[in-house]
């Protein structure tokens, strides 16, 4: 789903619709809309884990595009602007309205790693909802970084920080992680990332 | 007893696996691009927001403006003369508590404190001519 990387041709036509759009042919946004629905929707759904909510957030993305797609200079792929502009509004929502009121430590664990592949499924649904409750700066870059298919470049272009920023934060994320998946079963909540970082924690 | 295991270490592999596209992805519902697009539609025939009226409201903004002007330069100049007219003898026989927002810097601030007030006085009384208008 790399969608940032656009072929010329891809890139091109993006463009000839924006112009057509801001030139007044609201028709030809639809064009935009079918080709990012399911990159945008998947990149709320990432942040949310909840359909109906993601389809909202994607759709709210889509006419916030629309609303200022005379702002695109073309200065970027447009896919770097989409998606920027997607981000910030996914973050504000789930800023607003937590995708997950658990704090890291209560995110449910797999139970017993003998049941191999229902522990796999379950780990890797703790391992999403974990990341929720990183906090916001380490959620955003493992996010960005696993939504473009582990390319540190344009997860930065995407968040406007720079790469080695991005470096950090999903190093940092990655570390909590696997604190998280390495602590004892039923960690004591005195070990809990809140008591690790009180600030961030629960801020996104 | 049957002991659980230990828990393997996370690993790259494990996020990797957790986050890729394949496992990790929903499709868009069918009639999401329609609904998509049935909001731009909305939003492009709704009725462009009504222009500030600049015509009707500049000459009255000119003369508030110049209103404040003139109370700014006024208002200074009058409390000053009235400080000198009125001698320092009157003043200075005042209680200390009461001669002080007077003199120096709490003076200015008197001064400054009073004239916002009448131009917030006649901000609000601006405001109630205009609703009352409708």
């Amino acid at each position: 789903m790399n969608a940032d990387v656009a072929r010329p041709e891809s890139a091109a036509n993006d463009e000839a619709l924006v112009a057509r759009v801001v030139a007044g042919d609201a028709a030809a946004f639809e064009g935009i809309v079918r080709r990012w629905q399911s990159p945008l929707l998947n990149l709320a759904w990432r942040f949310c884990r909840d359909r109906g909510r993601a389809e909202e957030m994607a759709q709210e993305a889509f006419l916030r595009a629309f609303r200022n797609l005379a702002q695109f200079r073309g200065d970027s792929a447009f896919s770097t602007w989409l998606f920027a502009l997607a981000t910030n509004l996914y973050r504000t929502e789930v800023r607003r309205l937590p995708a997950t009121p658990l704090s890291l430590d209560e995110i449910a664990e797999p139970s017993d790693p003998r049941m191999a592949s229902f522990e796999d499924s379950s780990r890797d649904e703790s391992l999403r909802r974990a990341v929720l409750a990183l906090p916001a700066k380490y959620r955003d870059a493992v996010l960005l970084f696993y939504f473009h298919e582990q390319d540190v470049p344009a997860a930065a272009r995407t968040l406007r920080i720079p790469e080695g920023t991005v470096k950090a934060r999903l190093f940092r994320g990655r570390e909590l992680l696997r604190v998280k998946f390495s602590r004892p079963r039923r960690a004591s909540k005195s070990a809990s990332l809140a008591a690790d970082h009180p600030k961030e924690a629960r801020t996104p | 007893m049957n002991a659980i295991p230990p828990r393997p270490p996370l690993t790259e592999a494990d996020l990797d696996r957790a986050f890729s596209s394949a496992s990790d992805g929903i499709l868009p519902s069918s009639g999401f691009a329609a609904s998509v697009m049935a909001a731009v539609h909305e939003e492009t025939s709704a009725p462009a927001p009504i222009p500030f009226p600049w015509k009707r409201a500049l000459p009255g903004l000119i003369a508030a403006a110049v209103a404040i002007g003139i109370l700014l330069a006024v208002i200074p100049a009058t409390v000053q003369s009235a400080f000198t007219s009125a001698g320092q003898q009157s003043i200075l026989s005042l209680p200390v508590h009461h001669t002080a927002p007077l003199l120096g810097e709490h003076g200015n601030e008197a001064i400054w404190i009073s004239a916002s007030l009448a131009i917030c006085l006649a901000c609000l009384l601006f405001c109630h001519r205009l609703i009352a208008r409708r």
